[in-house]
C-alpha cells in the first residue's frame, strides 16, 4: 500500500478483529465492540489470550471510559483540549472501534458551509429533473445518519456559528429535514457525532449554549507527568520512524527526555524542579510539536548528519518550534538557553549547539 | 451460657452501617456493647430524644482541665450510632465498653514514645478495612465494601464473620508491637463483655474491626490477667456531654484522624441507597443553579444515564461518587472544573450541623450560653445579623458577641463599619462545633460568660507589655460591657507614666480619644458611671497627647522607609484623635510640633510632606509657604528617594485638595511645567504612582480641571487669530439671552 497514512480501522484491523472475537460483553445496537472492549482498544494492554493491544491513548483511563460511556448513552461527544492533546487521534480511534469507519469527517474551517453538515445538491440533476431525493448530495453527517454510524466533526469552533447550529436539529431531532422535497432523513440507530474543538483559542466561534447542551464534554489535558509525556513521544516517534523509513538505528531515546523536558518547562513557565520561573513563548508548546521536533531531528541526523542523533540536529528543529514570533520568542528562547540550559552541566552540548543556531 | 456476637465495623461507613442494621434486627440482642467511653453511659439514653440529631459528638473532658478533651463524633450513617439507635429504640440495654477516658487521659499526659514512625501500622489499626481496600486497589473503603458486600446480591453468608476472619489473619501477621494503651483498651473490653455475659442472653458487641479477634478469648486466665492490668491504672476525674457536631468537622480535611472524605455523600448513600445517583445529580444541578449557572433537568437525566453507564462499564452495580462527579463534569458543566469546584464542598462535604436536646448535661457557662441565646433570640444557624445599638436587645446582643469573642468563642465576626460612631453593627455568624470546647474551658474562669470574660481581661492586663495593649483591652471591655472600665483606666494611667515609647502612646491614644468622644454610644445608662469614665478618659487622653507632643520630634529622626510609612499612619491617627479631644491648647501644641517636623528636612520626606499637608489643610501653611517647601523638597539638590517621599506624603492625604481647593493644583502644575526634561523624567514615576492611588473619578476630575484651566487662557484664544468683527455680531444675541437688552 502506498497511502501516506492509513485510516485507523485499516492500520489496526488485526487488533479490532481479535478484540471482537474475544469480546463477550453486551454491545450497544450497531456497535462492533462492547464499551469495555473499546476502552481496552484505546488504552492497550495484554489480552487474555496473550495478544498485545497497542495503547492509542496514553493518559487517564477514566477519561476514555467517560468518552465511551457518553457514546453508549447516545449522547454526542465533544472533545476539548489545547492543541496537541490527541483530540482528533482519540476521535478517529473511537469511531474506528465503534463502527469500523473513521472517515466520515467534516473538517471545520472558517469556510465550512451548511452543505458540509447537512446536504448539497447535484445541480445538473436538479435542473434536469427538478428537486428530488436523487439530486441530494449527502454530507458525511447525513451518510452517517443513514447508516447508523459515527460522524466526526473536526475543529468545531472554527466553523461559523450559524453553520454550527445546523447540528442542533441533527442532534436533538435525530433526523435531517429536506424541506425542498418535503422529506426527511431519519437517523438510524447507532448514529452519533464526535466533535473536537480547541479550547485555547475558543474565541474563534464559541459554541451556542443550545449546541453545548447537546454535547457531553470531555476535556483532554496535556500529559500529567513528564514520564507519561516521554512515553507518548517515544511511541509516536517509533511509528513515524517506521513510516518515514528513517534508517538510523539510533532511537534517540535519551534525547527524547531532554526535548520533552524543554517543552514542559517552556509550557508551564517554571523549571521542572520548580525553582526558577521562565518566560513562556507565544506558541502552545504541545506534545504534538515535541513529536515533530523529534521526528525532524531524527531524519536530519539520518540523512545529513553522522547517523546517531546529536545535539545540533535537535537544536535546529527545536529552535524553529519555539520561535513562532521572531521578536518576542527569540528573547524568551535566548533567556531560557542562558539561564537554564547553560547551568545544566550535562546539557553542555545542547547549549553549544544552540549558540551556533540562534 | 449467653450468646456473644462480635460485629467488627468501619467507623463512619454507611455500607457497613446498613449491614449492621440488618444483622442486629436478625440477631435481636438484649444487650448492645459499643466501643466508646463508659463515662458516657448515663447520657446514652438521650440518643432516643427526637431532638438529638446527628452529627453529634460525645465530649469527654477532664473535669479540672476541660482543655484535655476527647470527641467521639457520630453521623446518622455511623455503625456505632446505628447500634445505639437499635438499642434505645428497642429498649434494650446499651453500654460503652472501651477503656474509660479517665484512664486514657492519663495516658495522653505521660510522655509519649517518640512519634510512631510507621504511619501505615497506625492506619492499619485505625481503619483496617480501608487499608485492605487500598491493598485491593480501591481508593475508598466504601467502594470496596460496595464491591464485596452490597453488589453481591447473595444475602446469605455472614459478612461480619468474614471480617473477623480477615482481621485474625491480619493480626496474626503483625509483629508484637502493641502499645500499652491498646492492650489496656482490649482488656477492658473483654472484661465488660465478660460482665455482661452474667446478666444478658444475647449480646451484640460493636467495635472497630481491628479489635474483633482480640475479644474472642475470654478464658478465665485471660480475664484475671485483664483485671490485673486495669487495677494497675490511675485515672483522673472526667465528665461527659453531648455536643452538636458538623459535617465539615467530620471530614478528614478538618484534621479529624478518623475523618471521612465526603460526609454528605455518605449520608446520601445511607439515605437513598441505590437511588443515590438521581438525588445526587439533581442536588448538584440545583446548587449550580444557585450559583447562577445553567443546569437543566434534561441535563440531569443525561448525567444520570452517563453515571449508570460508567458504573456498568467499570463493573459496578451503582455509580459511586467518582462516576457521578465525572458525569456532572461532562454533562452539567461542559468539562469545566471551575463551576464544579464551586459546589463540591457543599455537595460532598456538606454543611450540616447537628443538634442536641436542651436538657443534656452541660457546664455552667454552656448553660449560660443557652439561656442567653434564648433571651437574645439567637440560634446557631444564623449566618448574619444587623444590630441597631439604640435598641436594648440589639445592644445586649452586641455585648454578648464581644464577650464570647473574649472567652475564645469567635462566633460573631464584626464587619467594620465605614463611619465611626454609628449605631449600626453587622455581624457575620458562623457556629463551629469546637466552640463547645471554648465554652467548657471558660467554665474554669467563672460561672457565666460575662464573668469568665472579665477574668480573661484581668489576665490579659497582667500580661500586657505596653500602654497600647491596655487601651485595646479598654476597647474590648467597653464593647463587651464588662464592669472593668474604671479599673482599667487606672491601670493605663499608671502604665503610661512609666512609658517612654512615643509610638506606643500614639497608638494608645486613638481608642482612648474614641472613648472620650463616643463612649456614650454603646452604654445604656448615660449620666452615671459612664459619664465619669468619659471624663476620666478625656483627662487621660489629653495628658497622653501632651507626652506625645513632647517626644514626637526626637522619636522620628532617622527612620527607614517602612517605619516612616508606619509612623505617618500614627501621626495621622494622633492628629485625628487630638482633633476629637477638642482641647484648644493641646491642638496648638500639636500643630507647633508638626511645624517643627515640616521645617526639618533631615526627617524622612514622607513625614515632612505629610505634616506640611496637615498644616496646609488647617490653613496654617499658606499657599506661598507650601509652594516654597514644594520647591525645596523637589529641588535638584535632593532629588531622589527623599523628594519622592515628600511628594507622596503630601499628596497621600487625598485628591480632594486638587478638586475643591483652588491653589495646590496650579502650584504643582507650575512646578511640573518648569522642570527641565531630565528632571521631569526623574519625577514622573513618583507622580504617576501617587496619582494612581486616587480614584478613577478623582483623576478624571483633576484632568478636566486642568483642561479647563488652560483653554480659558485668553492668550490661547488670541493666538488663533480671532475675527473680532464676526464675534461682535453674536454679542447682541447673547445679551438678549442673558436678559441684558437695553
Amino acid at each position: 500500500m502506498s497511502d501516506l497514512r492509513l485510516a485507523a480501522e485499516m492500520q489496526f484491523s488485526e487488533e479490532l478483529e481479535v478484540l471482537a472475537k474475544l469480546d463477550s460483553r453486551s454491545r450497544p445496537f450497531q456497535w462492533k465492540l462492547s464499551p469495555w472492549a473499546v476502552v481496552q482498544y484505546l488504552m492497550g494492554g495484554r489480552l487474555e489470550n496473550g495478544f498485545e493491544v497497542k495503547p492509542k491513548y496514553i493518559g487517564d483511563r477514566r477519561l476514555m471510559e467517560v468518552a465511551v460511556a457518553t457514546l453508549a448513552t447516545d449522547r454526542a461527544l465533544l472533545l476539548l483540549g489545547v492543541p496537541g492533546t490527541a483530540k482528533s487521534w482519540v476521535s478517529e480511534h473511537l469511531s474506528a472501534a465503534i463502527c469500523g469507519n473513521s472517515r466520515q469527517v467534516v473538517q471545520g474551517t472558517a469556510g465550512t458551509s451548511e452543505e458540509a453538515i447537512r446536504y448539497g445538491w447535484n445541480y445538473a440533476l436538479l435542473l434536469s429533473k427538478g428537486p428530488s431525493f436523487e439530486a441530494v448530495v449527502p454530507s458525511p453527517i447525513m451518510r452517517a445518519m443513514q447508516t447508523g454510524t459515527i460522524a466526526r466533526v473536526e475543529e468545531l469552533t472554527r466553523i461559523p456559528s450559524d453553520t454550527q447550529d445546523g447540528l442542533i436539529t441533527v442532534l436533538s431531532e435525530k433526523s435531517l429535514p429536506i424541506p425542498e422535497i418535503n422529506q426527511e432523513v431519519p437517523a438510524a440507530r447507532g448514529f452519533n457525532v464526535i466533535a473536537t474543538a480547541n479550547n485555547r483559542d475558543k474565541g474563534v466561534n464559541d459554541l451556542s449554549s443550545a449546541l453545548k447542551r447537546r454535547f457531553n464534554t470531555v476535556v483532554l489535558p496535556p500529559p500529567a507527568t513528564i514520564e507519561e509525556e516521554i512515553r507518548i513521544v517515544e511511541s509516536r516517534v517509533k511509528d513515524l520512524r517506521k513510516s518515514f523509513e528513517i534508517p538510523s538505528e539510533h532511537t534517540g531515546a535519551d534525547q527524547i527526555k531532554r526535548v520533552v523536558q524543554i517543552f514542559r518547562e517552556l509550557r508551564s513557565g517554571t523549571t521542572l524542579d520548580g525553582r526558577a520561573k521562565i518566560k513562556q513563548p507565544s506558541g502552545s508548546m504541545s506534545t504534538a510539536e515535541a513529536i515533530s521536533v523529534m521526528a525532524q531531528s531524527l531524519s536530519l541526523a539520518a540523512h545529513f548528519g553522522d547517523g546517531p542523533l546529536q545535539a545540533k540536529d535537535i537544536m535546529s528543529s527545536l529552535t524553529g518550534a519555539v520561535i513562532k514570533d521572531p521578536v518576542q520568542d527569540l528573547v524568551v528562547w535566548k533567556e531560557y538557553l542562558n539561564t537554564v540550559v547553560k547551568d545544566r552541566s550535562e546539557w553542555k552540548d545542547l547549549y553549544r549547539a544552540a549558540r551556533d543556531v540562534v | 451460657m449467653s450468646e456473644v456476637r462480635i460485629f467488627g465495623v468501619r467507623h463512619h461507613g454507611p455500607g457497613c452501617a446498613r449491614s449492621l442494621d440488618d444483622a442486629l434486627k436478625a440477631f435481636a440482642p438484649d444487650c448492645v456493647l459499643i466501643e466508646g467511653p463508659p463515662e458516657a453511659d448515663e447520657i446514652l439514653a438521650l440518643a432516643k430524644d427526637p431532638n438529638m440529631q446527628p452529627p453529634v459528638a460525645l465530649f469527654i473532658y477532664e473535669t479540672q482541665n476541660p482543655k484535655n478533651a476527647s470527641f467521639y463524633p457520630f453521623a446518622v450513617f455511623s455503625p456505632e450510632w446505628v447500634a445505639l439507635q437499635y438499642a434505645v429504640q428497642h429498649d434494650q440495654h446499651v453500654a460503652f465498653m472501651d477503656l474509660p477516658q479517665a484512664f486514657q487521659k492519663t495516658w495522653e499526659k505521660a510522655p509519649s514514645s517518640p512519634v510512631d514512625a510507621d504511619v501505615s501500622i497506625e492506619l492499619l489499626h485505625h481503619d483496617p478495612l480501608g487499608t485492605l481496600a487500598k491493598a485491593a486497589g480501591f481508593e475508598d473503603g466504601e467502594k470496596w465494601w460496595d464491591e464485596l458486600v452490597e453488589s453481591r446480591a447473595t444475602r446469605g453468608g455472614d459478612v461480619f464473620e468474614a471480617i473477623g476472619e480477615a482481621m485474625a489473619v491480619l493480626r496474626a501477621h503483625e509483629p508484637e508491637k502493641q502499645d500499652g494503651l491498646e492492650i489496656a483498651r482490649e482488656a477492658y473490653m473483654r472484661l465488660t463483655i465478660d460482665k455482661a455475659q452474667k446478666r444478658f442472653q444475647k449480646i451484640a458487641v460493636v467495635c472497630g474491626a481491628w479489635h474483633t479477634p482480640a475479644l474472642l478469648d475470654r478464658s478465665k486466665e485471660q480475664i484475671s490477667k485483664d483485671t490485673a492490668i486495669i487495677k494497675s491504672l490511675n485515672g483522673v476525674k472526667v465528665s461527659a456531654a453531648w455536643a452538636p457536631w458538623s459535617y465539615p468537622k467530620l471530614a478528614s480535611s478538618s484534621g479529624y484522624a478518623a475523618g471521612i472524605v465526603s460526609p454528605q455523600w455518605y449520608e446520601a448513600i445511607w439515605t437513598y441507597q441505590e437511588k443515590v445517583a438521581p438525588y445526587w445529580l439533581s442536588k448538584a444541578a440545583s446548587l449550580l443553579r444557585e450559583e447562577g449557572l445553567e443546569a437543566s433537568s434534561a441535563s440531569v437525566i443525561e448525567a444520570v444515564r452517563l453515571g449508570d453507564m460508567l458504573a456498568g462499564l467499570r463493573g459496578r452495580s451503582t455509580p459511586v461518587l467518582e462516576e457521578l462527579e465525572e458525569a456532572a463534569l461532562t454533562v452539567l458543566t461542559h468539562g469545566q472544573d471551575a463551576p464544579l469546584a464551586l459546589i463540591r464542598k457543599k455537595l460532598s462535604i456538606g454543611e450540616k450541623l447537628g443538634q442536641v436536646p436542651a436538657e443534656v448535661p452541660t457546664t455552667p457557662v454552656q448553660a449560660d450560653f443557652t439561656v442567653q441565646c434564648k433571651a437574645l433570640k439567637l440560634n446557631v444557624e444564623m449566618t448574619s445579623i444587623e444590630l441597631d445599638l439604640r435598641k436594648d436587645l440589639d445592644l445586649n446582643r452586641s455585648h454578648f458577641f464581644h464577650q464570647l469573642r473574649l472567652i475564645g468563642v469567635p462566633w460573631g465576626v464584626l464587619q467594620r463599619s465605614k463611619s465611626k460612631g454609628t449605631f449600626k453593627e453587622i455581624w457575620f455568624l458562623y457556629w463551629q462545633p469546637e466552640f463547645v470546647i471554648g465554652l467548657v474551658q471558660a467554665s474554669l474562669m467563672g460561672p457565666t460568660i460575662a464573668q469568665s470574660a472579665s477574668e480573661m481581661v484581668r489576665q490579659k492586663v497582667q500580661d500586657a507589655q505596653s500602654v497600647k495593649d491596655l487601651t485595646f483591652l479598654l476597647e474590648d471591655v467597653l464593647q463587651a460591657h464588662l464592669d472593668l472600665g474604671r479599673w482599667l483606666l487606672e491601670q493605663i494611667q499608671d502604665a503610661s507614666a512609666a512609658m517612654h515609647d512615643v509610638f506606643d502612646l500614639m497608638q494608645a491614644l486613638v481608642p482612648l480619644a474614641n472613648l472620650a468622644r463616643y463612649g456614650s454610644v454603646r452604654s445604656r445608662d448615660e449620666g452615671s458611671d459612664t459619664f465619669s469614665d468619659k471624663a476620666m478618659a478625656q483627662h487621660l487622653s489629653v495628658s497622653l497627647a501632651y507626652r506625645i507632643c513632647a517626644g514626637f520630634r526626637p522619636a522620628v529622626q532617622s527612620l527607614d522607609d517602612d517605619m516612616a510609612q508606619q509612623v505617618r499612619g500614627y501621626m495621622l491617627q494622633t492628629h485625628q484623635a487630638i482633633d476629637q479631644l477638642q482641647d484648644q491648647d493641646l491642638m496648638e501644641t500639636w500643630l507647633q510640633c508638626l511645624q517643627h517636623i515640616s521645617n526639618d528636612f533631615s526627617i524622612h520626606g514622607r513625614l515632612t510632606g505629610s505634616a506640611t499637608r496637615l498644616l496646609f489643610d488647617r490653613g496654617i501653611e499658606t499657599q506661598e509657604s507650601v509652594e516654597q517647601k514644594l520647591y525645596q523638597a523637589l529641588s535638584q539638590a535632593i532629588i531622589g528617594p527623599m523628594s519622592a517621599a515628600w511628594i507622596e506624603g503630601f499628596l497621600e492625604g487625598g485628591a480632594s485638595v486638587f478638586i475643591h481647593g483652588q491653589t495646590i493644583l496650579p502650584m504643582l502644575d507650575r512646578w511640573l511645567t518648569h522642570l527641565d526634561p531630565l528632571h521631569f523624567m526623574d519625577v514622573l514615576p513618583v507622580l504617576r504612582r501617587t496619582f494612581s492611588n486616587f480614584e478613577a473619578a478623582e483623576r478624571r476630575m483633576i484632568g478636566e480641571k486642568l483642561q479647563k484651566g488652560t483653554s480659558l487662557k485668553a492668550s490661547s484664544l488670541t493666538r488663533r487669530g480671532l475675527d473680532e468683527m464676526r464675534a461682535l455680531r453674536v454679542v447682541p444675541m447673547i445679551q438678549l439671552l442673558l436678559g441684558q437688552t437695553r
